[in-house]
């Protein structure tokens, strides 16, 4: 056997797959070939690692899935057997597309730019009229309150670092995560215009700790990240900050409550 | 309902105490009573197969809601398809040929939507795992996104014939391609797999 048809044959010696004559011939190439038999041991590490997969994933579902999947199935092959023009011409159209998602999206698009269209050849003239009507000074537009503008930037922050939490280390690698740095700097202006409002002793920590956090992942360069998002992620576990957010978002809706209740 | 003069359909019972060749025939004749139009015969296939079917989409895109869909849409294939299968392979061989074509097209699908993973509207809860747990999920995801990242044949050829058991006969069936492809794809795929894998684990 030469060294090709020795490696294609690997997997099934390690696998005893393999009749007594090919075991054989495999084995007394392996014998006399390194090369060979350390591509063998790398193929034995690597199955290895395949290893933990689970072996059934069907094995999660109850027999409930099952019979429901059934009468999917059913309800499906039912309305796929029905005559009708229109129903095959959406059958067909709906195949189409799934195999052309760029005629979906077209298609999409054009239905959204249509329904707008739509909506704009209304009368322009009666919206103009009800704005002229209706002065609208701006001393009149309700601001955000502190309390809820504190409120608010917590959540935001609560929301990015739990997806940042919840990336698994797999997916990093091929991730762009330029809309979360984005949002990181969004969130680091906020914090800067949160503290120039003034805030108490233990927000201005979290604040803080926040601000570092979101400056870290701002700074992430593509060439690194994975490592560096890794880094991000035990920093928000370290610091227990999403547990610190939760008490002082729920801090924030007491106090904006009781400010509700009086009247304020 | 079977038609006139045709033997009815096997239930479940007669099925599970099939030897092999009895196992076999009885397929044929399931089969074919479900090409003439037997909605129990074909409910008996969809039964057979169920788990096979979706265990294969699964290890293709990944995720179990995607393997139910694909699982779906694969019997409402067969059911429409069943009258061009005229048995020159097995009905098995052929119901994973198209697990495999829907499965690599709804793939390709989610990979050219796919943009973010990070729904930023959507708070969800960190659970609590012991430290071998993390280990062990990382290690999971490690292994499955190395996988999704081969290319197409060598990660169905390990799909198949290392994640799913299946032969090296079978798959080269399912694949329409030799045995030796099969071989080859096999040991390419996985000496790729091992490369991605050290360069996550070290990264």
């Amino acid at each position: 056997m030469n060294h090709k048809e020795v490696r294609r044959n690997l997997y099934d010696f390690l696998r005893n797959a393999l009749n007594d004559d090919e075991r054989r011939r495999v084995q007394e190439h392996l014998d006399a070939c390194t090369p060979c038999k350390h591509e063998l041991q790398q193929l034995d590490r690597t199955l290895q690692l395949l290893s933990p997969a689970p072996s059934d994933p069907a094995a999660v579902r109850d027999n409930a899935f099952w019979d429901e999947l059934a009468r999917e199935v059913e309800k499906q092959v039912a309305w796929t057997s029905r005559p009708g023009v229109v129903r095959r011409m959406v059958e067909n159209v709906r195949a189409f597309m799934m195999l052309r998602p760029t005629y979906a999206y077209a298609a999409g698009a054009s239905l959204v730019l249509l329904v707008a269209l739509f909506f704009m050849r209304q009368p322009v003239q009666e919206d103009r009229a009800m704005v002229d009507d209706v002065s609208f000074p701006e001393h009149a537009i309700v601001r955000e309150s502190p309390a809820e503008r504190m409120s608010e930037y917590f959540r935001k922050s609560r929301t990015l670092l739990v997806g940042i939490a919840n990336m698994r280390p797999g997916y990093m690698a091929a991730r762009d995560i330029s809309e979360e740095q984005e949002f990181s700097r969004a969130l680091i202006q906020e914090a800067r215009a949160l503290k120039q409002q003034g805030l108490d002793p233990r927000a201005a920590r979290l604040v803080n700790d926040l601000e570092k956090i979101f400056i870290e992942l701002t700074n992430i360069e593509p060439s690194r990240h994975m490592r560096d998002v890794e880094l991000v992620r035990s920093g928000i576990v370290q610091e227990n900050l999403l547990f610190k957010l939760r008490m002082a978002e729920a801090a924030l809706d007491t106090t904006m409550l009781q400010f509700a209740n009086d009247g304020y | 309902m079977s038609a006139a003069g045709q033997p009815a359909p096997p239930n479940m019972v007669s099925l599970l105490l099939q030897t092999r060749s009895e196992h076999a025939e009885g397929e044929r004749l399931l089969v074919e009573q479900a090409r003439e139009g037997n909605r129990e015969a074909f409910r008996l296939l969809v039964h057979r197969y169920n788990r096979q079917v979706y265990n294969i989409a699964y290890r293709f895109v990944g995720n179990h809601e995607s393997a139910q869909d694909i699982t779906q849409e694969v019997f409402v294939k067969v059911f429409h398809t069943l009258g061009s299968f005229r048995g020159e392979a097995e009905f098995g061989t052929w119901l994973h040929r198209i697990v495999v074509n829907l499965a690599l097209t709804k793939k390709r699908i989610e990979h050219s939507k796919q943009r973010r993973c990070v729904n930023m509207e959507t708070a969800i809860g960190i659970e609590a795992e012991s430290g071998d747990e993390v280990v062990a999920r990382e290690q999971q995801s490690h292994v499955e996104q190395a996988l999704h990242e081969l290319p197409t044949m060598q990660r169905a050829v390990i799909i198949l014939r290392h994640l799913n058991g299946l032969s090296t006969r079978q798959v080269s069936r399912i694949l329409n391609c030799s045995e030796g492809t099969v071989k080859t794809h096999l040991f390419r795929g996985l000496t790729t797999l091992r490369r991605k894998l050290s360069y996550l684990q070290e990264g």
